[in-house]
Order: C-alpha cells, then structure tokens, then sequence
C-alpha cells in the first residue's frame, strides 16, 4: 500500500500545529503591548487547533499504512515494527476510550518506541535515531517511574533528565549520519547559520528558548544553549541536505520526530516519533536498493543513472 | 486525472473526520505527561509542610527551568520542585517543596526580593491535548501565587527594634490601599488568587476561600495551599474525583535575583483526585535534595560537555567525508 502524499501533508499540518499552537500563541500572548492584536492571535490559535486535528487524524492514517506495509514485509525486522506499530494504535485507542490505564498506556508507547527503533536499526548511520530514542527512555522512565504517587529520589530524576538532555543532544548532532553523501556547502553553510542564531539568542537572551524546549521537546533545558545551539546546526544541515536531494521521507521523517519530542506526552506525539522512525527507516531501505542498482556513467555526464532495465 | 482522484479522495475523508472531530471537540489524542495523584486523607492535613504527615508522603518531582516568555526574562535557578497533593473533606491541599539555602522574608528595599510560588490551573477544569491551558488568547486561567514576604511573624526582626508607623491612615495617603492593591492591605494572606481571562487581565480574586502557609527548614521551602473543591468565584476550576486538570508551577529565588517574569517554570502536568490512600514512605529520603548550594550554572560541567558536543560534531564530518558519495557506479 503506497504512502502517495501522506507524510507531505502530515508534516505540513504538524508545522501549523507546532508553529501556531504548540509555540507562537502561547508566547505572543504574554508579550506586553500585543492586546490590540488579540483578535488575530486567537484566529492563529485556531488554525493551530485545525491543524492539530488534521495531524491526528492523518497521523492514525499514516500509521495504520505503515503498520500494515510492516506485517506484509518478509523480513522479522519489517514484521516486528509493523506489529508494534498495529498494537500501538489498538492502546492508543484503548487508552483514549478508557479501558486501559494511564501507566500501561504509558510503558505501552516507550515500548513502541524501543521496538521500532531497534527494527529500524542500519547500523552506525541509524545511530541519531537510536540516542533520541535513548533519551526518550529516559525522559519517559522519569515520569512514568513516579507514577502518581512518587517512586523516584530527586537525584534519580535529576539522572534520568540529564541523560535525556545528552542524549537529545548527540543525537542532534549526530543527524548527519543518517545522509547518504557528504552535505553540500549550502547545507553546511545554513547549519552554520542556524548554530550562530541559536548562539546569539544564547548570548543576548541567557537561558534563551529553554522554555520553548521544554514544551516541544519535554526537557527543561538544563544544559548549555551553545551545545542545543550546535545540535540545532547539525540539524538543520541534515534537514537541507534531505530537501535538496529530494529525499522527502527522511526529512519529514526527522522532522516528525523532533515535533514529537523526548519522553510520553501524549499518544499524538508519541505517534508522530513512531511515524518519523519508521519514515527514516523507509528512506534508508529505498536508499539501500538503489544503491544495489548498477548504474551506467555516461563519457563526459556527471550525472550516473540506473542502467536500463534496473529501475525498481 | 484517473490517479489524482483517489487521492483527492483520502484527502477529503481526512478533512471531513478531523472537521467531525474539531466540531465535536472529540480529541483522538490522550495525555500521557506526569500525573500527581491528590490522595484522600482522614484527618486535617494542615498547612505545616514540614509535619511528618505531609513529609511521609513520596513526592512526585516536576523538573522547572527558566521562563523565556516575556520580558524581564530568564531565571532557573530553581531546577526541580516536589509535589504532594491530598484531599480532605472536599478541600483540596497541594504542597510544594524546593530546595533554597538563602531564605528571603524582605523586599524591603529596591534590589531585594522576596522568595515565591505559584500554581496555574485553567478556569475550567479539564486536560487537554496539547496543553493549552497557559497562554493561549482564549484560555483564561487561576493562579495561586504565595510570598514569603507576605507572611506574618517573619524571622530576623531584632527583638528590641522601632519599626516607623506611618502616622496618616486615610486613603488620600495609603493610595495603594484605596486602589486594592492586595499587598497594600491591612488584613493580608501570604497567597493570593489570582485570576486572568485574556491579555492584560490579570487581578486578584475577591475570594478567601483559598489558604497557604510556607515554612521554611532544612534548606527547604515547604508550601502547602488549599481551597475547598467548589469555586468561590468565576475563573476558577471546580475540582473533581473524575475530572483530571492541567496544572503548572513556578518558583522564584530572591536571592537569585528573581522576580516577576525571572523564575523558574515547570512544564505542563496532571492533578488526578483519587479515593485511594497516599503512597508513604518510613523515613525520610535521601537524596531527594542537594545537601549543598550548587554550583551556578554548572559553568565547568556545560563547558566539558560542549567540547564533547563538538568532537562528536567532528567525528561525524569525518566519518561523511570518508564515506564514499552515491551509488556504486559502473563505467560503460
């Protein structure tokens, strides 16, 4: 079963819910002076709220898509994430009807998380996916350990928090790996440019958009903005690369996962992480069969093609 | 055109179930952030953060970090707060606790700030997803602010000393008094119930059905706040056994230089009212609290950590530079 546009268009709703929703009404509203524009900023609240409705309901889509292509593959890999992603959506549902509890629902999703991960896996180029994943575990544990009536000391919050900042952290700055080919200097250069924003609103703000990373990605931003800073850079490097080469799945893949965030907030973003794995991992195996392809150099074209006949 | 049709057709049908939904306000999506449970008790809990009965029960940790929302900015000095929730006799209780090794009862001067708390519900009880209940032009909220300079019997006033009396007591002189201030007033809480229902309409409640004390021991500040279950006044959520509501905190450090908009704020979490028992411990936790001031910001930690950062960032380049580009090409 084809994907078509799908991933477009949930990428595309996600950016209005993160941007409107998630992050600009609730910081414009508390900037003084922005009253008298109070009747445009609940229509952006709005479309936000259009949005997040649209992304849940092409979210489900979408991983009932990829459920199914994974319990048709062959492969015990293919099978195991399509299964997880299939029992996810049947608690996720279960949870939202109320027939399981908050702490199953829970561990369910982290469970989700690890299984597809660790199905996803190609090896070293896989690593940025495996480190978020860690710091999701860890982010995750951190809550769903205390339950509601505590359970965890302070100083093993603190722990698992930070290892979730680390690990957020590498794996930003590890997301280069998940290209195919050295990023081109337009690439490098809007990485660059990212990192030295992030820096300068470090420099000219003090703990500058940890609030914004506690909200969208579920850590309180206790570490230094300059190491958020680079991870930012490397990022946004990744993310241009994948756009210019045309490599859709990746990009909106990586990016699903980042609106996701570390940790259980809530099934819709656990969803998107689970969806943005399982798209990186498409990219890799669509990338892995072309590159078996032998391709035919044309004397005096740059460009190399797959020889005819080969085409997938 | 044969082929644009199916899809213009799955587009459709998601439209037309997420404008079901939206009308609906059926949201597909459940809360998964950290939940603090308010336990039933059978006897009066009391204000006293510090008794045994509120110390016995585990806390539930929130991790906070400096507000970036609006001007003045920053803050974080505070990095996690404790909480513990109970209900008695359908009145709420909920105690905050942080660690802080300067306590600050004064802002009796123009630098010195007075150590505070807040906790932010939404006007209407309920959670949603995403959390929206901070900020958002069409949410109104209650907040529950408490200062430890509002508290009567404050610590470190010499015994013997004068303190001035202002001899005038008419509202042509005291004209903070005469507009309402609540800090300004005779008869003072040290929390206040705030209430806020769009930009710029932040006020105080008339209402005193809310209660708090703060008790500061041990390099802690324990806080607790109660309110009966049903609202005294418009803007304030009713609280219920079957009905969870987002909750928020915030934290200000005095002697951090904290005030206003430079605090510490938490993330969005879940108080649940339950029937059931709290969870207790024995005896008191370690580790639950740094037994030292730490060290401001963790300069020589973050500066380990971005040269790591940094050479992770280099092996990576590397690693690209030395992979070959592309597919395997096969010359003709």
């Amino acid at each position: 079963m084809p994907l078509g546009g799908l991933p477009v268009l949930l990428g595309a709703w996600v950016v209005a819910e993160l941007l409107f929703l998630r992050t600009a009404t609730r910081t414009l509203v508390h900037i003084p002076g922005l009253g008298r524009f109070e009747t445009p900023i609940t229509a952006l609240a709005e479309v936000g709220r259009w949005g997040y409705f649209l992304a849940t309901v092409s979210l489900v889509a979408i991983l009932a898509v990829l459920a199914y292509r994974g319990l048709r593959q062959r492969d015990t890999r293919g099978r195991l994430s399509g299964a997880a992603t299939a029992l996810f959506l049947v608690v996720a549902g279960a949870g939202r009807a109320g027939l399981l509890t908050s702490e199953i629902l829970g561990w369910s999703s982290l469970a989700t998380v690890v299984i597809v991960t660790a199905a996803s896996w190609r090896g070293p180029r896989t690593l940025p996916i495996a480190l978020f994943t860690l710091g999701s575990f860890a982010a995750g544990v951190s809550v769903l350990a205390q339950g509601s009536g505590g359970g965890l000391s302070g100083r093993q919050v603190d722990t698992l928090v930070l290892v979730a900042e680390i690990s957020l952290i590498l794996a930003g700055v590890t997301t280069p790996l998940l290209l195919d080919m050295t990023p081109r200097p337009p690439a490098v250069f809007a990485g660059l440019a990212a990192a030295t924003l992030g820096v300068g609103a470090l420099v000219t703000g003090g703990s500058t958009l940890s609030i914004l990373v506690l909200w969208n990605l579920g850590v309180p931003g206790w570490l230094s903005g300059v190491a958020y800073a680079l991870a930012l850079g490397a990022m946004v490097t990744t993310l241009w690369s994948s756009f210019a080469t045309r490599d859709w799945l990746r990009a909106i893949g990586l990016f699903l996962m980042l609106a996701g965030g570390l940790g259980v907030i809530s099934t819709y973003q656990t969803g998107l992480v689970v969806a943005g794995i399982l798209l990186i991992g498409m990219s890799l195996d669509e990338e892995a069969v072309q590159d078996s392809q032998p391709v035919e150099v044309v004397p005096g074209n740059e460009i190399a093609r797959p020889m005819a006949g080969t085409s997938a | 055109m044969r082929r644009a049709l199916p899809k213009l057709g799955v587009l459709m049908v998601l439209v037309v179930v997420a404008v079901m939904l939206r009308v609906t306000e059926a949201n597909p999506a459940q809360a998964q952030t950290l939940t603090i449970g308010a336990w039933r008790v059978s006897e009066d809990p009391g204000l006293d953060g510090s008794a045994p009965e509120w110390q016995s029960i585990l806390p539930v940790f929130v991790p906070t970090t400096a507000q970036q929302i609006t001007p003045p900015m920053g803050g974080g000095a505070v990095e996690r707060v404790g909480i513990r929730a109970v209900h008695w006799e359908d009145q709420l209780f909920v105690m905050l606790e942080w660690s802080d090794f300067t306590p600050d009862y004064f802002s009796d001067r123009s630098e010195a700030f007075t150590d505070a708390a807040a906790i932010q519900y939404p006007a209407e009880a309920g959670s949603e997803v995403p959390f929206i209940c901070m900020g958002l032009a069409d949410q109104a909220v209650n907040i529950w602010q408490w200062r430890s300079d509002q508290q009567g019997e404050l610590p470190g006033l010499p015994p013997n000393g004068y303190v001035d009396l202002y001899p005038q007591t008419d509202d042509l002189h005291l004209t903070a008094r005469a507009a309402g201030n609540p800090l300004s007033q005779e008869v003072r809480s040290p929390v206040h119930n705030l209430v806020a229902g769009g930009f710029g309409t932040l006020t105080s409640s008339d209402s005193d059905a809310l209660r708090g004390q703060g008790v500061y021991s041990d390099g802690r500040w324990m806080v607790v706040y109660s309110r009966p279950f049903e609202p005294a006044g418009e803007l304030q959520p009713a609280f219920s056994p079957d009905q969870p509501i987002d909750v928020a905190f915030a934290v200000w450090d005095g002697s951090r230089q904290e005030r206003d908009g430079i605090k510490s704020v938490s993330a969005f979490t879940r108080l649940a009212i339950t029937p059931e028992d709290p969870p207790r411990r024995g005896v008191a936790a370690t580790g639950d609290w740094p037994a030292y001031t730490p060290p401001s910001p963790m300069l020589a930690y973050s500066i380990g950590f971005i040269a790591l950062v940094v050479i992770v960032a280099g092996a990576v380049w590397f690693y690209l530079r030395r992979r070959p580009d592309g597919p395997d090409v096969e010359e003709s």
